[in-house]
């Protein structure tokens, strides 16, 4: 497995364009590294660029200590997984998997047994004569995955795999590719909007927003401590909220805006109160564990948002007032750069 | 899918259909009906089965004529594929690879001469490949072969290649068009897999490409054969009804119109025509049968 | 594996290919327009040469043009194209419309009845063909041309539209008709309008084979009134095959609104043949 260097790489189709801005990055031997934004953001060209499908404009990658900028695909010891699968339709499961080893590899019983390994780890070993089209979404993703494995490379790239597969099909998928990576140890480059899966499958996350990096993290760092508004307000369901920062009484000089998690809304006052907000409940979305209200306060311009135990949810129409101790505010200023001042004391997930 | 009062249904189907018996399927089914009549000297026609068939086929009188025709045709036919298809092939191949700047403008110029009449295609070639003119020899002359013209059209040994060779520069276009449609329709994705698996540009082609337009191939294959073989218009314009010099570029197109008709000294006969026609039927009737066969069978179309 | 080729090599060969065969397709075209321009001597001294002033000439079109009514032709061609495809397309439509919309016995049978006639050349009844326009007393005119031409575009058409009709969303119909709206108005008001983009990939298809055609005006309409454009063209040359002016300015008469037409209307065209091909 390899180390992955992005030094200073933009991209920029026309001159004075740029897609993508000075991206940094260093990624280590082994690590799950998910780049996730909003469409239009440059995360899936950033990882053609890291495959050889599209050029680099500016800057260099390095792979395993070499540079690779020029080199192609097929040189760069990587292997990689497609939104849409890209399965060879003509070809059953098991030359699907065997068309890229069969030019690199001469032993045919060296790719037959590498063949059968990995369909076995998938799942997927009573299927290696059917042809795609008679296979199901999910079995597809996992011969796609498969035809990578079988490469043995340096690096996997997955391009948004869950994107075309339904709910509980991605749910299982997705525990699929945390145990691949597990197993394998396999260094990982991973393209996803959806947060959920970001949160869930990566070693580090790194946020991406009109070409340039917002932050990279942890999960729980990115959770915990955004960088800026963006980060904030992207990773968390339901989303942050964001009020402005005067009416509500936070001092500190350039703090414009401030934020608050929904779940850490409450209807007590704790001895660390700093935010009282009072409003009449709009709408209750009970969800079984807990509900969701929503609040609307005079001078926020979208309903405030909390997260409550399923058990004390109030009526709507009916007035509340919820509050937020001080530990747990996001400040935000002009630029949407965070100003939070760093807490020792950081409360748990109720 | 809803099942309605029948006569509105009625109403939208029975023009076109009207038109379509009367003048297509009736008029076939007729024919078919006429080769087993025969006329005698008094215009009259009678039933006399398959006599008329036996007549054709071996009758020296008529069957020689008829068989050099079939054979003209096959020849016809052999050289479109030998030529047309793989020039198609090569020409769709690189107008659909990515980055050639101006193919759209490729494409529209190369499809111009299909749009053309076949006569004019017929009368265009015959000034340029006129000795008289000498614009074929001067050209070859460019590249050290004006040594190697000759009256092509004129002689008997290479007419009807020469007129075969004009088919297919006219009809390239077709199946250009046809595999460019084919080779686009691959998802990119499945292009870009088999480049980061390390595939060459020409392996991707011969093992990804190529097996994904087969099906295409094959209706390209059955659209030439029913097209040659009903072939007329470019003989009669540039060598007449006769398909001269003796009988060397005859196709059953022009086979038919001579039997049908007369020409000169032969009488026509309405009865011999549909003969012919109908043997022209079967004909093309076995191939269309062989291509759904093989459709059914082997080259299945694969959606994306 | 690794290419050894360079790009830029590639991309060369590949223009020089299709350049190759661009020139090839066009230069027998180009030679016809250069020489119906010149005077014969120029034609033969020099047939490869632009017409310069001296060499300038027009006297290939006056003779085509008196001798021949070249005009007339033309309207010919026009207004039996027109009309075929015209019919075509309404008809079409509609059979494609009843052969796709409703579930009725036999709808089978008659759709493997049309599109018999995709395959087979409907040139192969002209024995019985010309019979029956002999009987209806429709020799040498136009009505016969068009007769035909409908019956033998309409297999293609209505496959085509058929194709394009399955993708109009069942909503709209279904819409329409809990409204109340009565077959005819369903199809002539809201379902025709949604086919003008079948019009170009039909157009294409049946339109050129028409204009082209020589055999059916050959057979069915040679009279002089009658003549289309290739007919026309045929018979001008076929009669004065030595005067060469003349015969490259009757080719070039025929070339030219081809041209103009392709010009103008190409991206259409392509469009259209490139989606019926898909199908």
């Amino acid at each position: 497995m390899a180390q992955v260097t992005l030094d200073r790489i933009s991209k920029h189709y026309i001159p004075q364009q740029p897609v993508l801005h000075d991206v940094n990055l260093s990624i280590g031997d082994g690590e799950f590294v998910v780049l996730v934004g909003p469409s239009g953001c440059g995360k899936s060209t950033l990882l053609r660029m890291l495959s050889g499908l599209e050029s680099i404009s500016d800057g260099e990658l390095r792979i395993g200590g070499r540079r690779v900028n020029e080199m192609p695909p097929a040189d760069r010891g990587i292997a990689m997984v497609f939104q849409s699968y890209a399965l060879y339709p003509h070809m059953n499961v098991y030359r699907n998997m065997a068309f890229g080893l069969t030019q690199r590899l001469r032993d045919k019983q060296a790719i037959d047994r590498r063949i059968r390994e990995a369909a076995r780890s998938l799942h997927i070993d009573h299927l290696l004569d059917r042809l795609p089209r008679d296979l199901s979404g999910g079995q597809r993703q996992r011969v796609a995955i498969g035809r990578a494995i079988v490469r043995e490379p340096e690096l996997f790239l997955f391009d948004e795999p869950l994107s075309n597969l339904d709910a509980a099909l991605r749910v299982h998928t997705r525990v699929e590719i945390a145990k691949l990576h597990r197993d394998l140890k396999a260094t990982i480059v991973y393209v996803t909007h959806d947060q959920v899966e970001a949160m869930t499958l990566a070693d580090r996350i790194v946020v991406l927003h009109a070409g340039r990096i917002q932050q990279t993290g942890t999960p729980r760092e990115l959770y915990d401590r955004p960088a800026n508004r963006f980060v904030a307000t992207f990773l968390g369901t339901p989303a942050m909220n964001i009020l402005p920062a005067q009416g509500f009484g936070v001092p500190a000089a350039d703090v414009v805006e401030i934020g608050v998690r929904p779940e850490h809304l409450g209807l007590q006052p704790g001895a660390d109160d700093a935010l009282a907000l009072d409003g009449t409940v709009e709408l209750v979305e009970f969800l079984g564990d807990c509900a969701l209200v929503h609040l609307r306060v005079p001078g926020v311009a979208d309903a405030v948002v909390a997260k409550l135990p399923a058990g004390s949810a109030p009526e709507t129409g009916s007035a509340l007032t919820l509050h937020a101790g001080g530990a747990c505010l996001h400040l935000f200023d002009r630029e949407g750069r965070s100003r939070t001042p760093v807490r020792p004391s950081y409360p748990a997930f109720r | 899918m809803r099942a309605r009062l029948p006569w509105q249904v009625l109403a939208f189907l029975l023009p076109a259909l009207l038109v379509y018996t009367t003048f297509s399927a009736l008029p076939l089914v007729d024919t078919l009906r006429l080769s087993l009549y025969s006329t005698d000297e008094a215009g009259r026609q009678h039933l006399a089965g398959f006599a008329n068939f036996h007549t054709l086929l071996s009758d020296p009188r008529w069957s020689a004529g008829f068989w050099n025709a079939m054979v003209n045709n096959l020849k016809f036919f052999g050289i479109h594929m030998l030529a047309q298809n793989p020039i198609g092939l090569l020409l769709a191949a690189l107008l659909s690879l990515r980055g050639v700047k101006g193919a759209a403008a490729y494409r529209t110029l190369i499809f111009l001469p299909t749009l053309l009449s076949v006569v004019i295609i017929g009368f265009i070639w015959q000034l340029i490949l006129s000795p008289l003119w000498g614009v074929a020899e001067r050209m070859l002359g460019w590249v050290g072969l004006s040594s190697w013209f000759g009256p092509w059209l004129g002689e008997e040994s290479s007419a009807l290649i020469t007129l075969s060779l004009v088919s297919v520069w006219q009809f390239v276009g077709i199946p250009m068009m046809l595999i460019y449609a084919a080779l686009i329709a691959i998802p990119e994705e499945i292009i870009e897999a088999a480049v980061v698996d390390g595939s060459s540009p020409w392996r991707i082609f011969w093992r990804i490409r190529l097996p994904l337009i087969l099906p295409t191939l094959g209706l390209v294959t059955i659209l030439t054969f029913v097209a040659n073989f009903n072939a007329f218009d470019l003989i009669y314009a540039v060598k007449g009804a006769v398909g001269g010099p003796n009988y060397s570029t005859d196709l059953l197109g022009t086979y038919f119109y001579r039997t049908f008709f007369g020409y000169q000294s032969q009488v026509g006969s309405p009865t011999m025509g549909a003969t012919v026609a109908t043997l022209m039927f079967l004909v093309i009737l076995c191939g269309v049968a062989v291509y759904f066969f093989a459709v059914q069978r082997r080259l299945q179309r694969f959606t994306f | 594996m690794r290419n050894n080729t360079s790009p830029a090599l590639r991309g060369g060969l590949v223009h020089a290919v299709l350049g190759a065969y661009t020139l090839l397709a066009l230069f027998p075209i180009g030679l016809v327009l250069i020489n119906a321009f010149k005077a014969r001597a120029a034609i033969f001294d020099d047939p490869l040469a632009l017409p310069t002033p001296g060499s300038w000439s027009l006297i290939g079109f006056e003779r085509v043009l008196s001798k021949s009514a070249v005009p007339m032709f033309f309207g010919n061609s026009i207004v039996v194209t027109a009309c075929s495809l015209a019919l075509i397309l309404l008809l079409g439509a509609m059979a494609a419309w009843a052969l796709t919309e409703y579930r009725f016995p036999g709808r089978r049978v008659l759709t493997l009845f049309l599109a018999f006639g995709i395959m087979v050349p409907i040139r192969l009844g002209t024995v019985s063909i010309l019979e029956l326009v002999v009987k209806l007393d429709l020799v040498n005119t136009l009505t016969a041309l068009v007769l035909v031409y409908t019956a033998q575009g309409l297999p293609l058409a209505v496959f085509i539209l058929s194709e394009f009709i399955a993708q109009i969303p069942p909503d709209l119909k279904d819409a329409a008709r809990c409204d109340g709206v009565d077959e005819f108005r369903i199809f002539f008001q809201v379902v025709l309008p949604l086919l003008r983009p079948a019009i170009a990939t039909v157009g294409v298809f049946t339109m050129v084979p028409i204009w082209n055609d020589l055999w059916f005006p050959l057979i069915l309409a040679p009279g002089e009134r009658t003549q289309t454009i290739t007919l026309g063209v045929q018979q001008f040359i076929g009669q004065y095959a030595t005067d060469w002016n003349a015969v490259l300015a009757a080719l070039a008469l025929a070339i030219v609104p081809v041209l103009l037409l392709y010009a103008l209307f190409s991206k259409q065209l392509i469009r259209g043949i490139t989606a019926g091909a898909v199908k």
